[in-house]
């Protein structure tokens, strides 16, 4: 498969990180935002960083300026190039945006051009039913985990429609350049987001209550017995509380309540009184 | 005290069985040699029990060797309920999830007194494993609770054909760092004490979320 003009829809954190990659990995890369400072910061922020490796040492000055040139900024009220090979959205988590911009992309792109979004919550056939049937088998989920060029996996995900060899040709492109790709059906919180629930929800079922000694010895244990790089409770204050419990409700929800994926109340009592992790300077530890 | 004063009592299902075998200890393989028969004869100082036993086998096993000889116990209770056993036996000083490999090569330990901990550190080296000390050995441990979970909804992954198992493996990988996938992590435990322990917790929570899944139940009574 040959992806070389790739379109990011969306320069937050994971859009930004997600076009550094493909830039690195020898991609031509039009960047947008439908605000014009926050693409002209990621734009920013992807440059420095490139500046920031190279006095490190972890590129040469000769690849950081081919990474320059493969990265453009483009203005809101311009049109992406029509005949990009891949275009990834990484907009707001809101269904019926994404439904309104996948619409509007469909009629702009050539036919042959690759649609993929980068949400982690929803459904990609809710998306995908909703678009012109000549597009629905070139739709796919390319979930990237944040930071997006340093973090090796990418969830290939496969709706109803997806065509299953583009998909798997999706995989071998990641595999090729460096990535750790993982193919996958759509399901709720697809692999990862998944898989990991319980690493988060039953730490909360063996602490219970709000004994930060229990949850050092949980983490010590989990860190010490268990080969896991970081613990639970420090996990859940490093990402947000609130956003571990937003992904925790929104799995278990799909799962129709199953007990499963149930939150927790701990997870509930921190959220409602503000204690969101390192971001607030407090959470399951304190950070003051 | 001399590793021949101290009797083990093992099943031929535990990890550890083999290793504890070859040393030099009072050795019982459960199955196969009855300690109980040999009870006048023997004065151990400690025991230890490394056998994977349903609860109610394990009770009446602990419940045998306290009537029957007086030294302290020290058991695996790696997939059951051992904040209970700790209470029901005065007798049994510590708790030990032995049967649930470890990455680190580390098995947590729960110890009445503090006093006793050499005398268990010392067995599980004879294993070439070190101690992890934690309060209490609760329901399944923090560690082998945690790891059961994780593996019991991998393998429900595979049966809703998320994904392929390779694919799930690498997804945690590279995804969140974990040291190894869920199933290759389940093929270095075994599959039968991830089930046990998920059988207990459903036993005695009655909660959904423990619920084996069919396809782990299948392969560990296969593999067993």
């Amino acid at each position: 498969m040959n992806l070389n003009k790739i379109a990011v829809l969306g320069a937050g954190t994971m859009g930004a990180g997600i076009a550094q990659w493909f830039c690195q990995a020898g991609c031509k890369v039009e960047l947008q935002d439908a605000g014009l400072e926050q693409g002209q910061r990621a734009y920013q922020g992807i440059l420095n960083s490139w500046d920031k490796l190279l006095s490190k040492g972890k590129f040469t000055s000769e690849e950081v300026s081919a990474f320059k040139e493969n990265l453009s900024l483009v203005a809101p009220e311009e049109s992406l190039k029509k005949d990009t090979d891949l275009l990834i959205e990484a907009i707001i988590e809101n269904q019926q945006i994404k439904i309104d911009v996948f619409q509007k992309l469909c009629a702009h792109f050539n036919e042959s051009t690759l649609l993929a979004t980068n949400t982690s919550s929803i459904p990609l056939d809710a998306i995908a039913r909703e678009l012109p049937s000549s597009r629905q088998e070139q739709f796919f989920g390319l979930h990237f985990f944040n930071p997006a060029p340093i973090m090796k996996l990418v969830e290939v995900v496969c709706g109803h429609w997806s065509n299953k060899k583009t998909g798997q040709e999706l995989l071998n492109f990641f595999q090729e350049r460096g990535k750790k790709p993982a193919l996958c059906q759509d399901g709720p919180g697809f692999i990862v987001n998944r898989l990991a629930r319980n690493f988060y929800g039953e730490a909360l079922r063996l602490a219970n209550t709000e004994d930060k000694e229990k949850f050092q010895e949980i983490d010590t244990t989990l860190k010490e017995v268990g080969g896991f790089r970081m613990g639970p409770f420090e996990l859940m204050d490093l990402i947000g509380i609130d956003i571990n419990y937003s992904v925790s409700e929104s799995v278990w929800k799909s799962f129709y309540y199953d007990d499963r994926f149930a939150p927790h109340p701990l997870q509930r009592k921190m959220v409602t009184s503000g204690r969101l992790g390192k971001k607030t300077k407090g959470g399951f530890y304190d950070y003051e | 005290m001399t590793t021949s004063n101290i009797m083990v009592l093992a099943t031929n299902d535990h990890p550890l069985f083999e290793q504890l075998k070859a040393q030099d200890y009072l050795f019982f393989d459960l199955k196969t040699k009855d300690p109980f028969e040999e009870r006048k004869t023997l004065k151990p100082d400690v025991i230890f029990d490394f056998t994977l036993l349903d609860h109610d086998k394990k009770e009446k096993l602990l419940k045998n060797l306290s009537m029957q000889f007086e030294a302290p116990l020290v058991s695996d209770l790696s997939c059951l309920w051992g904040e209970y056993f700790m209470e029901k036996f005065p007798n049994l000083i510590g708790a030990m999830a032995a049967a649930i490999w470890s990455p680190q090569a580390k098995v947590e330990v729960c110890s009445k007194n503090e006093s006793d901990l050499p005398m268990v550190r010392d067995v599980l080296r004879s294993c070439n494993l070190e101690l992890h000390c934690v309060k209490s050995a609760g329901h399944g441990f923090i560690y082998p609770r945690t790891i059961s979970l994780l593996i019991n909804e991998a393998y429900l992954a595979v049966e809703d054909e998320l994904a392929t198992e390779t694919d799930l493996d690498t997804a945690m990988k590279y995804g969140v760092n974990y040291p190894l996938g869920l199933v290759e992590w389940s093929r270095k435990i075994g599959l039968k004490p991830v089930v046990s322990l998920l059988d207990d917790l459903f036993e005695k929570t009655k909660q959904n979320r423990y619920r084996a899944s069919v396809s782990l139940r299948k392969l560990a009574l296969l593999k067993s």
